[in-house]
């Protein structure tokens, strides 16, 4: 998969924590939540681990 | 019970052939039958009850769309029809092709062989009549584990597994299948690697619908993970359409076809059959498939059948498409949030996609969180302000 331009996504009044990033994937801005199980999320974290993704932090 | 001249026949042993009328109702009962007498062939499918373990096996439902060109280019994904997974290595040698949900020809009888209106249609828009070692292309469905328990996979008492299926081609020859049992515990990966086993099919006319059954040994060793010890393992069956060089199954190594084995080189190598024919060498060539089943044991059975929204539903696990519309009056400035029920609960809270839609008011609406039974939006629109946005459309992919 082709990722870029990863940032999470803060909620601030329901769930006070990062509930997803959002990713161009492929070309398609996807937004994935954080779960190991979602083949998009699992593919991010090995990008990330292998040290060629970064994550932005969420807009203030 | 036998009638009096039937004894006296049998007493004169003169008539030694048992009827049905010599049988007397209920007396044969279900402990009169031996262990597995009652075959398939006995029985009429109906009465099976869901048996195929791939899921959109005749190509009816394609939620994504029905064509997409130049898939080689696009890269690996699900386009078209649902559960099928389009995957390669990003050949470099040049040939490209679409993919499309074909529907047979009202009137033309060629593919309705099969049974099927619809199949999964490959078709060379780009040849490389040469491959450079390492590229492949295939497509295959990948099974849950957790559905796959009852296979006993991992044991002496594993179960076999039939595949069958409907395949034509203008190109001839071998095509490969393989077998994948994928596992994500990573260390677990690293040490042993993906369990495989590969083997080929013919398809011996040109533009000829044939249909195909395989058999594929229990794997004794390894067995299925599941969800419980396990991130979302599955199982893939993999249909090849061309490989070269490491891509091919090696004799002279411990990754022979016909066998299962580790492959502990990271899912790069070994995938396809060493007879593998190149799909790709001229833009005549076309690959259709359709009728897939898998089931236990090793006969292959008639194709079961389902509806279009049985199968729809049991696609909707893994993807959904929606369009909803959302108008709200927003008051003061305060975040307004909205919550959309899936159709089903899918396998994992899924990726999604969301289109802004039309006649927007305010500042529409955005994605905030997903779940594997709901999708949360969010909107703003600068207080006291209607936030709209009509006909947003909204995808959800949770697939393997």
């Amino acid at each position: 998969m082709n990722i870029t331009n990863a940032q999470y996504i803060f909620d601030e009044d329901i769930e006070n924590a990062n509930t997803a990033i959002r990713a161009t994937i492929d070309g398609v801005v996807m937004y994935v939540p954080l779960k190991q199980g979602n083949r998009h999320y699992a593919e991010i974290m090995r990008q990330v681990e292998e040290g060629n993704l970064t994550i932005a932090e969420p807009d203030a | 019970m036998a009638s009096n001249s039937k004894n006296l026949a049998e007493m004169l042993n003169t008539d030694v052939t048992v009827t049905a009328t010599d049988i007397a109702d209920g007396a044969v009962t279900t402990a009169k039958l031996a262990d597995d007498a009652v075959t398939p062939t006995k029985v009429t499918d109906q009465i099976i009850g869901r048996k195929n373990l791939i899921i959109n096996g005749g190509m009816q439902v394609a939620q994504r769309g029905t064509s997409q060109a130049n898939i080689c280019t696009e890269g690996n994904g699900y386009y078209t029809v649902d559960r099928w997974l389009f995957a390669e290595s990003n050949p470099t040698s040049g040939f490209d092709a679409t993919m499309t949900q074909h529907k047979a020809t009202e009137g033309a009888s060629t593919h309705r062989d099969t049974g099927q209106i619809y199949s999964l249609q490959i078709d060379v828009t780009t040849a490389a009549t040469t491959l450079t070692s390492g590229e492949y292309v295939a497509f295959d469905q990948r099974i849950e584990g957790s559905s796959l328990q009852h296979l006993q996979w991992g044991t002496s008492s594993g179960k076999s597994i039939t595949l069958s299926f409907w395949v034509y081609s203008q190109k001839t020859g071998d095509y490969s299948l393989a077998i994948k049992s994928r596992h994500n515990n990573t260390a677990f990966y690293t040490a042993n690697g993906e369990r495989r086993y590969v083997t080929k099919y013919t398809i011996n006319s040109a533009s000829t619908w044939e249909k195909k059954t395989i058999t594929i040994p229990a794997d004794t060793v390894q067995p299925i993970m599941n969800d419980l010890d396990d991130v979302d393992p599955y199982l893939s069956i993999q249909f090849g359409l061309c490989g070269a060089g490491t891509r091919l199954a090696d004799a002279s190594s411990s990754y022979a076809a016909d066998t299962w084995y580790y492959d502990t080189d990271n899912l790069i190598t070994y995938t396809l059959h060493p007879d593998q024919v190149n799909l790709f060498d001229s833009t005549s060539n076309n690959f259709f498939l359709t009728g897939v089943q898998l089931e236990v044991g090793d006969t292959a059975t008639p194709f079961e059948n389902l509806s279009y929204g049985e199968v729809l539903t049991l696609c909707e696990r893994y993807y959904q498409k929606i369009t909803p519309s959302l108008s709200v009056g927003q008051i003061a400035s305060n975040n307004m949030y909205n919550t959309f029920l899936l159709k089903n609960t899918m396998r994992e809270a899924p990726s999604t996609t969301l289109s802004s839609g039309s006649s927007v008011l305010g500042g529409g609406w955005t994605f905030n969180a997903a779940q594997d039974d709901a999708i949360r939006v969010i909107g703003s629109g600068g207080g006291n302000a209607n936030i709209r946005a009509i006909g947003m459309v909204m995808t959800c992919d949770a697939e393997l």
